[in-house]
Protein backbone atom coordinates (compact mmCIF):
# COMPACT_ATOMS: atom_id res chain seq x y z
CA UNK A 1 0.00 0.00 0.00
CA UNK A 2 2.62 2.64 0.50
CA UNK A 3 4.39 1.78 -2.66
CA UNK A 4 2.12 3.12 -4.73
CA UNK A 5 1.40 5.80 -2.81
CA UNK A 6 5.63 6.76 -3.23
CA UNK A 7 5.62 6.55 -7.06
CA UNK A 8 2.44 8.40 -6.82
CA UNK A 9 4.74 11.13 -4.95
CA UNK A 10 7.52 11.06 -7.08
CA UNK A 11 5.62 11.56 -10.68
CA UNK A 12 3.65 14.33 -9.13
CA UNK A 13 6.24 16.21 -7.91
CA UNK A 14 8.17 15.93 -11.05
CA UNK A 15 5.06 17.22 -12.95
CA UNK A 16 4.84 20.15 -10.78
CA UNK A 17 8.40 21.15 -11.00
CA UNK A 18 8.36 20.58 -15.07
CA UNK A 19 5.46 22.76 -15.35
CA UNK A 20 6.60 25.26 -13.20
CA UNK A 21 9.59 25.76 -15.62
CA UNK A 22 7.80 25.42 -18.53
CA UNK A 23 5.27 28.90 -17.49
CA UNK A 24 8.28 31.06 -16.97
CA UNK A 25 10.42 29.94 -20.01
CA UNK A 26 10.80 32.60 -22.74
CA UNK A 27 11.18 30.46 -25.97
CA UNK A 28 8.16 28.79 -26.71
CA UNK A 29 9.88 25.71 -28.21
CA UNK A 30 11.24 25.19 -24.89
CA UNK A 31 8.33 25.46 -23.31
CA UNK A 32 6.52 23.16 -25.56
CA UNK A 33 9.32 20.51 -24.85
CA UNK A 34 8.89 20.97 -20.89
CA UNK A 35 4.92 20.77 -21.00
CA UNK A 36 5.34 17.29 -22.85
CA UNK A 37 7.79 16.24 -19.97
CA UNK A 38 4.73 16.94 -18.04
CA UNK A 39 2.17 15.19 -20.09
CA UNK A 40 4.89 12.22 -19.49
CA UNK A 41 4.86 12.70 -15.39
CA UNK A 42 1.19 12.86 -15.66
CA UNK A 43 0.82 9.95 -18.05
CA UNK A 44 2.83 7.63 -15.49
CA UNK A 45 0.58 9.34 -12.85
CA UNK A 46 -2.33 7.74 -14.33
CA UNK A 47 -0.85 4.59 -14.41
CA UNK A 48 -0.41 3.52 -11.21
CA UNK A 49 -3.91 5.24 -10.35
CA UNK A 50 -4.97 2.11 -12.60
CA UNK A 51 -6.49 3.55 -15.00
CA UNK A 52 -5.54 2.03 -19.10
CA UNK A 53 -8.25 3.42 -20.89
CA UNK A 54 -7.39 7.22 -19.81
CA UNK A 55 -3.87 6.33 -20.54
CA UNK A 56 -4.12 4.88 -24.12
CA UNK A 57 -6.11 8.34 -24.23
CA UNK A 58 -3.63 10.80 -23.08
CA UNK A 59 -0.97 9.71 -24.73
CA UNK A 60 -2.22 9.91 -27.77
CA UNK A 61 -3.19 13.88 -27.37
CA UNK A 62 -0.52 14.94 -24.97
CA UNK A 63 1.84 13.43 -26.50
CA UNK A 64 1.05 13.99 -30.19
CA UNK A 65 -1.61 16.43 -30.49
CA UNK A 66 -1.20 19.23 -28.47
CA UNK A 67 2.92 19.66 -29.09
CA UNK A 68 1.93 19.69 -33.02
CA UNK A 69 -0.88 22.10 -33.17
CA UNK A 70 1.11 24.64 -30.43
CA UNK A 71 4.09 24.18 -32.71
CA UNK A 72 2.32 25.22 -35.67
CA UNK A 73 0.98 28.17 -33.85
CA UNK A 74 4.29 29.02 -32.52
CA UNK A 75 5.55 28.74 -36.45
CA UNK A 76 2.86 30.88 -37.27
CA UNK A 77 3.37 33.91 -34.65
CA UNK A 78 6.44 34.84 -32.75
CA UNK A 79 8.82 32.35 -31.20
CA UNK A 80 10.14 34.29 -28.11
CA UNK A 81 7.91 36.15 -25.70
CA UNK A 82 7.85 39.90 -25.61
CA UNK B 1 -0.48 7.80 9.51
CA UNK B 2 2.14 7.39 6.93
CA UNK B 3 -0.13 6.41 4.37
CA UNK B 4 -2.10 9.61 5.20
CA UNK B 5 1.12 11.93 4.93
CA UNK B 6 1.31 10.85 1.40
CA UNK B 7 -2.01 10.88 0.24
CA UNK B 8 -1.92 14.80 1.83
CA UNK B 9 1.26 15.56 0.02
CA UNK B 10 -0.11 14.21 -3.39
CA UNK B 11 -2.55 16.38 -3.19
CA UNK B 12 -0.85 19.45 -2.06
CA UNK B 13 1.52 18.85 -5.27
CA UNK B 14 -1.86 18.92 -7.63
CA UNK B 15 -3.66 21.77 -6.15
CA UNK B 16 -0.39 23.70 -6.24
CA UNK B 17 0.02 23.04 -10.30
CA UNK B 18 -3.09 23.83 -10.92
CA UNK B 19 -2.39 26.78 -8.80
CA UNK B 20 0.93 27.46 -10.96
CA UNK B 21 -1.11 26.98 -14.16
CA UNK B 22 -4.17 29.37 -13.12
CA UNK B 23 -0.92 31.87 -12.69
CA UNK B 24 0.19 31.32 -15.95
CA UNK B 25 -3.03 32.06 -17.42
CA UNK B 26 -3.85 35.36 -15.70
CA UNK B 27 -0.75 37.06 -15.50
CA UNK B 28 1.43 35.80 -18.56
CA UNK B 29 0.80 38.29 -21.68
CA UNK B 30 1.65 35.68 -24.85
CA UNK B 31 -0.75 34.08 -26.10
CA UNK B 32 0.90 30.62 -26.81
CA UNK B 33 1.79 31.13 -23.01
CA UNK B 34 -1.79 31.46 -22.06
CA UNK B 35 -3.13 28.16 -24.07
CA UNK B 36 -0.13 26.00 -22.83
CA UNK B 37 -1.12 27.37 -19.48
CA UNK B 38 -4.98 26.17 -20.02
CA UNK B 39 -3.14 22.48 -21.07
CA UNK B 40 -1.96 22.30 -17.97
CA UNK B 41 -4.43 23.04 -15.52
CA UNK B 42 -6.72 20.65 -17.41
CA UNK B 43 -4.44 17.87 -16.49
CA UNK B 44 -4.42 18.73 -12.84
CA UNK B 45 -7.91 18.84 -12.25
CA UNK B 46 -8.61 15.44 -14.10
CA UNK B 47 -5.55 13.98 -12.36
CA UNK B 48 -7.51 15.53 -8.50
CA UNK B 49 -10.85 13.66 -10.11
CA UNK B 50 -9.17 10.14 -10.63
CA UNK B 51 -7.43 10.31 -7.73
CA UNK B 52 -10.63 10.41 -5.45
CA UNK B 53 -11.64 7.45 -6.86
CA UNK B 54 -8.96 5.37 -5.80
CA UNK B 55 -9.23 2.26 -3.65
CA UNK B 56 -6.34 2.20 -0.84
CA UNK B 57 -6.20 -1.32 -0.29
CA UNK B 58 -3.58 -4.14 -0.32
CA UNK B 59 -3.63 -4.71 -4.09
CA UNK B 60 -6.75 -3.04 -6.01
CA UNK B 61 -7.46 -3.96 -9.29
CA UNK B 62 -7.95 -2.12 -12.86
CA UNK B 63 -12.12 -1.68 -13.50
CA UNK B 64 -11.73 -4.84 -16.38
CA UNK B 65 -12.63 -8.39 -15.28
CA UNK B 66 -10.18 -10.57 -16.60
CA UNK B 67 -12.13 -13.15 -18.11
CA UNK B 68 -14.99 -13.82 -20.33
CA UNK B 69 -16.43 -16.76 -18.25
CA UNK B 70 -16.17 -15.47 -14.50
CA UNK B 71 -17.39 -17.85 -11.65
CA UNK B 72 -18.02 -17.00 -8.68
CA UNK B 73 -14.32 -16.76 -6.89
CA UNK B 74 -12.81 -14.32 -9.86
CA UNK B 75 -16.51 -12.16 -9.89
CA UNK B 76 -16.52 -11.75 -5.54
CA UNK B 77 -12.75 -11.02 -5.97
CA UNK B 78 -13.49 -7.80 -8.75
CA UNK B 79 -16.14 -6.61 -7.11
CA UNK B 80 -14.63 -6.23 -3.91
CA UNK B 81 -11.19 -4.76 -4.95
CA UNK B 82 -11.45 -2.88 -8.28
CA UNK B 83 -11.17 0.93 -8.64
CA UNK B 84 -14.41 3.14 -9.07
CA UNK B 85 -14.62 3.64 -12.85
CA UNK B 86 -17.14 6.41 -12.81
CA UNK B 87 -14.48 9.00 -12.33
CA UNK B 88 -12.20 7.38 -15.15
CA UNK B 89 -15.36 7.77 -17.84
CA UNK B 90 -16.20 11.62 -17.35
CA UNK B 91 -12.49 12.15 -17.33
CA UNK B 92 -12.32 10.68 -20.64
CA UNK B 93 -15.02 13.28 -22.11
CA UNK B 94 -13.58 15.97 -20.59
CA UNK B 95 -10.03 15.33 -21.86
CA UNK B 96 -11.65 15.26 -25.44
CA UNK B 97 -13.53 18.43 -24.46
CA UNK B 98 -10.15 19.85 -24.12
CA UNK B 99 -8.60 19.09 -26.70
CA UNK B 100 -11.40 20.20 -29.10
CA UNK B 101 -11.50 23.70 -27.47
CA UNK B 102 -7.47 23.97 -27.91
CA UNK B 103 -7.51 23.52 -31.01
CA UNK B 104 -10.04 26.12 -31.44
CA UNK B 105 -7.97 28.45 -29.39
CA UNK B 106 -5.07 28.06 -31.43
CA UNK B 107 -6.81 28.93 -34.99
CA UNK B 108 -7.73 32.19 -33.17
CA UNK B 109 -4.37 32.75 -32.03
CA UNK B 110 -3.10 32.54 -35.47
CA UNK B 111 -5.83 34.58 -36.61
CA UNK B 112 -5.54 37.42 -34.16
CA UNK B 113 -1.43 37.39 -34.82
CA UNK B 114 -2.67 38.17 -38.62
CA UNK B 115 -4.92 40.51 -38.31
CA UNK B 116 -3.10 43.04 -35.12
CA UNK B 117 0.51 41.56 -36.10
CA UNK B 118 1.60 40.93 -32.32
CA UNK B 119 0.47 38.14 -29.62
CA UNK B 120 0.49 40.29 -27.05
CA UNK B 121 -3.08 40.27 -25.16
CA UNK B 122 -2.56 44.08 -23.76
CA UNK B 123 -1.36 45.43 -26.87
CA UNK B 124 -4.23 43.91 -28.57
CA UNK B 125 -6.59 45.46 -26.47
CA UNK B 126 -5.42 48.38 -26.85
CA UNK B 127 -5.04 48.08 -30.56
CA UNK B 128 -8.71 47.27 -30.27
CA UNK B 129 -9.92 50.42 -28.68
CA UNK B 130 -8.56 52.51 -31.36
CA UNK B 131 -5.08 53.16 -30.35
CA UNK B 132 -2.64 53.78 -33.22
CA UNK B 133 -0.53 50.41 -34.42
CA UNK C 1 12.28 43.68 -18.15
CA UNK C 2 12.37 43.77 -14.30
CA UNK C 3 15.15 41.82 -12.95
CA UNK C 4 14.77 40.45 -9.29
CA UNK C 5 11.32 39.69 -7.22
CA UNK C 6 9.55 42.04 -6.62
CA UNK C 7 7.35 42.80 -3.37
CA UNK C 8 3.35 42.20 -5.59
CA UNK C 9 5.08 39.23 -7.28
CA UNK C 10 6.19 37.99 -3.46
CA UNK C 11 2.19 38.83 -2.07
CA UNK C 12 1.12 36.82 -4.65
CA UNK C 13 3.12 33.55 -4.60
CA UNK C 14 2.24 33.56 -0.48
CA UNK C 15 -1.76 34.08 -0.94
CA UNK C 16 -1.37 31.55 -3.22
CA UNK C 17 0.85 29.12 -1.17
CA UNK C 18 -1.68 29.81 1.84
CA UNK C 19 -4.64 28.79 -0.39
CA UNK C 20 -3.55 25.71 -1.79
CA UNK C 21 -2.60 24.91 1.99
CA UNK C 22 -6.31 26.13 3.33
CA UNK C 23 -7.44 23.58 0.28
CA UNK C 24 -5.11 20.77 1.52
CA UNK C 25 -6.69 21.27 5.17
CA UNK C 26 -10.04 21.03 3.58
CA UNK C 27 -9.19 17.72 1.88
CA UNK C 28 -7.66 16.39 5.01
CA UNK C 29 -10.66 16.72 7.06
CA UNK C 30 -13.06 15.10 4.47
CA UNK C 31 -14.19 17.79 1.97
CA UNK C 32 -13.14 15.81 -1.16
CA UNK C 33 -15.10 12.67 0.32
CA UNK C 34 -12.71 11.26 2.75
CA UNK C 35 -9.25 10.45 1.74
CA UNK C 36 -8.82 7.48 -0.89
CA UNK C 37 -10.74 5.06 1.43
CA UNK C 38 -11.46 1.16 1.56
CA UNK C 39 -14.50 1.67 -0.39
CA UNK C 40 -15.91 3.32 -3.42
CA UNK C 41 -19.19 5.12 -4.30
CA UNK C 42 -22.90 3.69 -4.37
CA UNK C 43 -23.06 4.79 -7.79
CA UNK C 44 -19.68 3.50 -8.56
CA UNK C 45 -20.63 -0.09 -6.80
CA UNK C 46 -23.19 -0.59 -8.27
CA UNK C 47 -21.61 -0.41 -11.96
CA UNK C 48 -18.75 -2.59 -10.72
CA UNK C 49 -21.12 -4.93 -9.27
CA UNK C 50 -23.36 -5.13 -12.43
CA UNK C 51 -21.24 -4.35 -15.66
CA UNK C 52 -20.94 -8.52 -16.44
CA UNK C 53 -22.92 -9.87 -14.12
CA UNK C 54 -23.91 -13.30 -15.35
CA UNK C 55 -25.42 -14.46 -12.77
CA UNK C 56 -28.42 -11.70 -12.64
CA UNK C 57 -28.71 -10.49 -15.74
CA UNK C 58 -31.85 -7.21 -14.88
CA UNK C 59 -28.72 -4.49 -15.12
CA UNK C 60 -26.16 -5.53 -16.60
CA UNK C 61 -24.37 -4.03 -19.84
CA UNK C 62 -22.46 -7.22 -21.51
CA UNK C 63 -19.12 -5.92 -21.30
CA UNK C 64 -16.67 -7.05 -18.86
CA UNK C 65 -14.87 -3.44 -19.20
CA UNK C 66 -16.60 -0.73 -17.00
CA UNK C 67 -15.15 2.08 -18.43
CA UNK C 68 -16.49 1.84 -21.78
CA UNK C 69 -20.07 0.59 -20.53
CA UNK C 70 -20.51 3.75 -18.27
CA UNK C 71 -18.85 5.65 -21.69
CA UNK C 72 -21.98 4.22 -23.53
CA UNK C 73 -24.58 2.59 -22.00
CA UNK C 74 -25.42 3.89 -18.23
CA UNK C 75 -24.12 7.43 -19.53
CA UNK C 76 -24.45 7.72 -23.03
CA UNK C 77 -26.05 10.75 -23.43
CA UNK C 78 -22.81 12.15 -21.47
CA UNK C 79 -21.04 11.08 -24.68
CA UNK C 80 -24.02 11.97 -27.41
CA UNK C 81 -23.04 15.53 -26.48
CA UNK C 82 -19.98 15.81 -26.12
CA UNK C 83 -19.30 14.85 -29.99
CA UNK C 84 -21.59 17.17 -30.68
CA UNK C 85 -19.37 19.89 -29.09
CA UNK C 86 -16.43 18.02 -30.65
CA UNK C 87 -18.46 18.73 -34.05
CA UNK C 88 -19.29 22.46 -32.79
CA UNK C 89 -15.70 23.11 -32.10
CA UNK C 90 -13.87 21.94 -35.92
CA UNK C 91 -17.02 23.49 -37.53
CA UNK C 92 -16.00 27.10 -35.79
CA UNK C 93 -12.06 26.08 -36.49
CA UNK C 94 -13.06 25.99 -40.13
CA UNK C 95 -14.86 28.79 -40.19
CA UNK C 96 -11.85 30.82 -39.27
CA UNK C 97 -10.41 29.96 -42.57
CA UNK C 98 -9.90 33.02 -44.86
CA UNK C 99 -11.43 32.98 -48.01
CA UNK C 100 -13.11 29.47 -47.50
CA UNK C 101 -12.31 26.22 -47.28
CA UNK C 102 -13.24 25.60 -51.11
CA UNK C 103 -10.28 24.64 -53.44
CA UNK C 104 -7.40 22.08 -54.19
CA UNK C 105 -3.85 22.30 -52.36
CA UNK C 106 -1.26 22.63 -55.00
CA UNK C 107 1.39 20.48 -54.68
CA UNK C 108 4.56 20.49 -57.11
CA UNK C 109 5.05 16.68 -58.67
CA UNK C 110 8.70 16.18 -57.60
CA UNK C 111 9.54 14.23 -54.34
CA UNK C 112 9.90 16.52 -51.32
CA UNK C 113 10.99 15.25 -47.80
CA UNK C 114 13.81 13.90 -46.15
CA UNK C 115 16.41 11.85 -47.14
CA UNK C 116 15.58 8.30 -47.83
CA UNK C 117 15.74 6.67 -44.35
CA UNK C 118 13.29 9.06 -42.64
CA UNK C 119 10.87 8.71 -45.82
CA UNK C 120 11.00 4.65 -45.74
CA UNK C 121 10.62 5.27 -41.98
CA UNK C 122 7.91 6.92 -41.84
CA UNK C 123 6.26 4.91 -44.12
CA UNK C 124 6.81 1.96 -42.25
CA UNK C 125 6.21 3.44 -38.56
CA UNK C 126 3.06 5.12 -40.32
CA UNK C 127 1.49 1.60 -41.26
CA UNK C 128 2.51 0.06 -37.69
CA UNK C 129 0.74 2.91 -36.00
CA UNK C 130 -2.83 2.92 -38.23
CA UNK C 131 -2.89 -1.00 -37.43
CA UNK C 132 -2.65 -0.41 -33.78
CA UNK C 133 -5.21 2.44 -33.84
CA UNK C 134 -7.57 -0.23 -35.34
CA UNK C 135 -7.03 -2.57 -32.73
CA UNK C 136 -7.32 0.24 -29.91
CA UNK C 137 -11.16 0.54 -31.22
CA UNK C 138 -12.20 -2.76 -32.81
CA UNK C 139 -11.50 -4.04 -28.72
CA UNK C 140 -13.07 -1.41 -26.90
CA UNK C 141 -15.57 -3.97 -25.69
CA UNK C 142 -12.50 -6.65 -24.23
CA UNK C 143 -9.43 -4.56 -23.22
CA UNK C 144 -8.67 -0.35 -22.76
CA UNK C 145 -9.45 1.64 -25.70
CA UNK C 146 -12.31 2.14 -27.33
CA UNK C 147 -12.95 4.93 -29.93
CA UNK C 148 -11.84 7.87 -28.07
CA UNK C 149 -8.00 6.35 -28.09
CA UNK C 150 -8.44 4.90 -31.73
CA UNK C 151 -9.33 8.06 -33.23
CA UNK C 152 -6.52 9.63 -31.23
CA UNK C 153 -4.04 7.67 -31.83
CA UNK C 154 -5.08 7.41 -35.56
CA UNK C 155 -4.33 10.75 -36.33
CA UNK C 156 -0.74 10.53 -35.25
CA UNK C 157 -0.48 8.93 -38.69
CA UNK C 158 -1.08 11.13 -41.29
CA UNK C 159 1.20 13.52 -38.75
CA UNK C 160 4.09 11.07 -39.14
CA UNK C 161 3.73 11.32 -43.08
CA UNK C 162 3.46 14.93 -42.83
CA UNK C 163 6.58 15.18 -41.10
CA UNK C 164 8.49 12.98 -43.09
CA UNK C 165 7.50 13.04 -46.17
CA UNK C 166 5.33 16.30 -47.22
CA UNK C 167 1.61 17.40 -47.09
CA UNK C 168 1.13 16.48 -51.03
CA UNK C 169 2.08 13.42 -50.14
CA UNK C 170 -0.83 13.14 -48.33
CA UNK C 171 -2.38 14.39 -51.07
CA UNK C 172 -1.30 11.97 -53.44
CA UNK C 173 -2.62 8.81 -51.36
CA UNK C 174 -6.35 10.42 -50.90
CA UNK C 175 -6.90 12.54 -48.06
CA UNK C 176 -9.11 15.27 -49.18
CA UNK C 177 -11.57 18.03 -46.79
CA UNK C 178 -14.46 16.59 -48.87
CA UNK C 179 -14.16 12.93 -47.86
CA UNK C 180 -13.15 13.19 -44.26
CA UNK C 181 -16.13 15.17 -43.82
CA UNK C 182 -18.56 12.65 -45.81
CA UNK C 183 -16.76 9.70 -43.71
CA UNK C 184 -17.37 11.94 -40.46
CA UNK C 185 -20.74 12.51 -41.36
CA UNK C 186 -21.24 8.09 -41.71
CA UNK C 187 -19.92 8.02 -38.08
CA UNK C 188 -22.46 10.55 -36.76
CA UNK C 189 -25.24 8.59 -38.69
CA UNK C 190 -24.25 5.59 -37.51
CA UNK C 191 -24.53 6.96 -34.04
CA UNK C 192 -27.81 8.18 -34.41
CA UNK C 193 -28.90 4.68 -35.85
CA UNK C 194 -27.56 2.68 -33.59
CA UNK C 195 -29.04 4.93 -30.55
CA UNK C 196 -32.60 4.99 -32.39
CA UNK C 197 -32.73 1.60 -33.29
CA UNK C 198 -34.62 0.41 -29.59
CA UNK C 199 -37.03 3.07 -30.44
CA UNK C 200 -38.46 0.63 -33.40
CA UNK C 201 -39.66 -1.86 -30.36
CA UNK C 202 -40.80 0.72 -27.77
CA UNK C 203 -37.36 0.20 -26.10
CA UNK C 204 -35.41 3.53 -24.74
CA UNK C 205 -33.25 5.45 -26.82
CA UNK C 206 -29.26 4.51 -26.33
CA UNK C 207 -30.52 0.95 -24.99
CA UNK C 208 -28.26 -1.94 -24.84
CA UNK C 209 -29.72 -4.88 -23.40
CA UNK C 210 -32.77 -5.75 -22.26
CA UNK C 211 -34.29 -3.76 -19.17
CA UNK C 212 -37.34 -4.03 -17.21
CA UNK C 213 -40.30 -2.06 -18.81
CA UNK C 214 -39.35 -2.46 -22.42
CA UNK C 215 -39.64 -4.67 -25.56
CA UNK C 216 -36.67 -4.25 -26.85
CA UNK C 217 -34.58 -7.61 -26.33
CA UNK C 218 -31.28 -6.00 -26.57
CA UNK C 219 -28.48 -6.08 -28.84
CA UNK C 220 -26.48 -9.76 -29.51
CA UNK C 221 -24.00 -10.38 -26.85
CA UNK C 222 -23.10 -13.94 -27.71
CA UNK C 223 -23.08 -14.84 -31.52
CA UNK C 224 -22.47 -18.77 -31.57
CA UNK C 225 -19.04 -18.72 -30.47
CA UNK C 226 -17.99 -14.70 -31.30
CA UNK C 227 -18.56 -12.25 -28.81
CA UNK C 228 -19.75 -9.31 -29.97
CA UNK C 229 -20.57 -6.60 -26.74
CA UNK C 230 -24.17 -5.65 -27.08
CA UNK C 231 -24.13 -1.94 -28.92
CA UNK C 232 -20.53 -1.69 -27.74
CA UNK C 233 -18.77 -2.53 -30.49
CA UNK C 234 -20.82 -0.75 -33.12
CA UNK C 235 -20.06 2.37 -30.77
CA UNK C 236 -17.17 2.56 -30.61
CA UNK C 237 -16.56 1.72 -34.80
CA UNK C 238 -18.44 5.02 -35.51
CA UNK C 239 -16.76 6.77 -32.61
CA UNK C 240 -13.37 5.87 -34.36
CA UNK C 241 -14.40 7.35 -37.64
CA UNK C 242 -16.37 10.48 -36.12
CA UNK C 243 -13.08 11.12 -34.16
CA UNK C 244 -10.14 10.35 -36.69
CA UNK C 245 -11.76 12.32 -39.16
CA UNK C 246 -12.27 15.28 -37.14
CA UNK C 247 -8.63 15.09 -36.69
CA UNK C 248 -7.71 14.75 -40.37
CA UNK C 249 -10.06 18.04 -40.65
CA UNK C 250 -7.85 19.94 -38.11
CA UNK C 251 -4.68 19.38 -39.94
CA UNK C 252 -6.36 20.07 -43.68
CA UNK C 253 -7.65 23.21 -42.18
CA UNK C 254 -4.48 23.95 -41.05
CA UNK C 255 -2.53 23.67 -44.34
CA UNK C 256 -5.68 25.70 -45.68
CA UNK C 257 -4.75 28.67 -43.32
CA UNK C 258 -1.21 28.40 -44.36
CA UNK C 259 -1.93 28.88 -47.57
CA UNK C 260 -4.77 31.81 -47.33
CA UNK C 261 -2.19 33.71 -44.95
CA UNK C 262 0.37 34.57 -47.93
CA UNK C 263 2.20 31.95 -47.15
CA UNK C 264 4.77 30.54 -44.38
CA UNK C 265 5.99 33.45 -42.02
Amino acid sequence: MIYPLLLLCFFSTAGMISSYLAIREKDLLRAIALSAVQSVAFALLYAVLLAPDILLVYLAVGLGIYPIILIYTVKKTRRYEE
Amino acid sequence: MLSWILVLYVYLTLFVTGGIAVYGVVAKRNIVKKIIALTIFNDAVNTVAIFIGYRLIPRPLPPIMPTIHPNRQIYSAFISSSVDPLPQALVITAIVIGVAVTCFLAFLAIRLYDRFGTTDYQEIKRLVRGGKR
Amino acid sequence: MRRGISRSSLVIVSLALALSLILVYFAAMGGLGGHPSASIVGIGQFIVNNTYNVFNRTYWAGSPEAVTSIIWDYRGFDTIFETTVLFAAVMAALLLVPGGIRGRIQGSGKDEGLTLIVKTASKIISCIVVVLALNLALRGYISPGGGFAGGSSYAIAPLLLIAGLSVFYLVRLGYRLSRAIGLRTLGLVGLVVVSSLPLLYMGYIIQNQAKPGSMFPGYPVFLGPLYLGGSLIYMNVFEFLVVSMEFIIIFIAMFLLDRGCGGSA
